[in-house]
């Protein structure tokens, strides 16, 4: 037996005792140290005799997948487990994209209420929603799937009510006469939701609306306005006032480096609000903005996912990528973001709210065979940060499968930048980051997009909670 | 010897609820 490569380890201060996680297994324990050297005793090379207490020890860590028999059945097991990712049937999920109008004009994304785009950007027809809900449904007898869920988003969702409507209503129906679990998902910018509109998606398995809020009152105003420049902030937590308790509400948010500051307002001006307590999540995500004059090459890929650029908005052309399980040689601006997502993180348990743990960062959908984001017109991509890149599509809800969406199709088939990740700690709940910020910066999907030192702050984290639990049983 | 067991090791299919990584508005992709 061997040490797993997915064990991580945290030293708790003051009491000598070790946090210990396998990212496979998810397994969570404290141990003293005795046990934790018991470990590396195992690693070394030679041989060991065990005492009966040292014998019983090792058992238990095996029986929580801390001990594997070899480093072969570490990397058997993560190719099972991503091929069962890949090829599970339980669920269909499609992220359905009414519209890519957007009735807001935030100066860090290209889609939105600039110039003349929602007047050239697709939305779609009634006809398109019933052929949609038509593959669905073959889809899910072909699938025998026990759970479908549908994501409606954009551009803003709530701008094509019809179709959103037509799809839950329609989709709902089918769902019950198979008996198929149902979950509606509603990704909005909030300004359009209404009491009416969850009233009417309630019956249809709503599970949960996601909204943004991008940092307190003024720099939200800021960052996210109407095309007159007016804020929506003030209109936003209205209609979050107007429907909370009616349904899940969850708060998304976009910061960057001169953002990230005015988060804790933000988590306060919430902390008081009487819908508090009826948020399911807060959680607050990296955008990275362009800094000086734009380049062209910049322009085209204005809206950057968690990827620095530098000052003279030259990107880095994935210099943080190319730290794929090492944690070193990461790009300062890159560490900065990991260290504010920790932060923020930190910030929003504070006061009480649900939160993502920092290190379940995966895998995502677009590991899934089963996953569709469908975009207005009825192509099918893999992921929402791929939708309208027709060279992206990896289908069609009529069939079609000409040349480069077959191609696309075994691209996103064979997507497993994981791969090149070593012996990362961190493989089974990263899969190699994000595939889509991949692609915008290296133009490599199959590269990994590697932020190993957010993942190991949030095991840190998950740590200190630990310490402070056991803390709380020996009070 | 101690060992605490604050989470039982069960390996199961766990994928994320929602994009971890990604801003919640799509990304304008290259074109």
């Amino acid at each position: 037996m061997q040490p797993s490569m997915f064990n991580v380890r945290v030293p708790l201060d003051g009491s000598g005792d070790v946090f210990l996680m396998n990212t496979f297994t998810d397994a969570q324990i404290v141990v003293s140290a005795e046990v934790a050297d018991l470990l590396d005793r195992l690693a070394a090379p030679g041989p060991n005799t065990w005492t009966s207490d040292e014998r019983e020890a090792l058992s238990t860590l095996a029986e929580h997948g801390f001990l594997v028999d070899s480093r072969e059945t570490d990397y058997r097991n993560l190719r099972g487990f991503f091929h069962e990712i890949r090829e599970s049937r339980d669920e269909l999920r499609m992220t359905v994209l009414t519209t890519l109008q957007c009735n807001f004009a935030c100066d860090y994304c290209i889609q939105g209420d600039h110039g003349d785009y929602n007047r050239h950007a697709a939305k779609m027809s009634l006809d398109t929603a019933a052929a949609v809900a038509d593959w669905a449904e073959r889809r899910l007898d072909e699938l025998g799937a026990e759970t479908y869920v549908l994501t409606f988003f954009g551009g803003e969702p709530l701008i094509n009510l019809p179709v959103v409507y037509y799809l839950a209503e329609r989709m709902w129906r089918f769902c019950e006469s198979r008996g198929i679990r149902m979950l509606v998902n509603v990704i909005t910018n909030g300004l359009l939701l209404t009491p009416d509109v969850v009233d009417r998606l309630a019956p249809c398995g709503l599970n949960g609306v996601k909204i943004t809020l991008d940092g307190d009152r003024e720099t939200h105003d800021r960052m996210r306005p109407l095309r007159g420049g007016q804020g929506t902030f003030d209109r936003i937590v209205h209609n979050i006032r107007q429907v909370a308790g009616r349904c899940r509400i969850a708060i998304g948010g976009n910061f960057d480096v001169d953002t990230a500051d005015s988060y804790p307002a933000l988590l306060d001006f919430l902390r008081e609000q009487e819908f508090a307590g009826s948020l399911s999540k807060v959680a607050f995500k990296p955008v990275i903005r362009e800094r000086g004059p734009a380049t062209p090459a910049a322009t085209a890929s204005k809206f950057i996912p968690l990827t620095a650029v530098t000052a003279d908005s030259k990107p880095l052309n994935g210099a943080c990528m190319t730290s794929a399980g090492t944690g070193v040689g990461a790009c300062d601006s890159c560490h900065v973001v990991d260290e504010q997502m920790s932060w923020l993180r930190e910030e929003t348990t504070r006061r009480g709210f649900p939160t993502t743990d920092g290190v379940h960062m995966g895998p995502c959908e677009i590991h899934r065979r089963h996953a569709h984001t469908v975009g207005p017109d009825g192509s099918l991509y893999a992921c929402p940060g791929f939708a309208g890149d027709a060279a992206q599509s990896t289908g069609h809800i009529d069939g079609r499968r000409d040349g480069p969406r077959r191609r696309a199709a075994r691209r996103f088939d064979r997507l497993a930048a994981w791969r090149s990740c070593g012996d990362c700690a961190f493989i089974p709940v990263c899969a190699g980051g994000c595939t889509v910020a991949a692609h915008s910066e290296l133009g490599d999907m199959d590269a990994p997009n590697c932020h190993k030192a957010a993942l190991e702050a949030g095991v840190v984290s998950l740590a200190r909670e630990a310490a402070a639990r056991q803390l709380e049983l020996v009070g | 010897m101690k060992i605490q067991v604050l989470k039982k090791g069960n390996v199961k299919v766990k994928v994320m609820e929602s994009c971890p990584w990604l801003i919640e508005c799509p990304p304008e992709p290259r074109r």
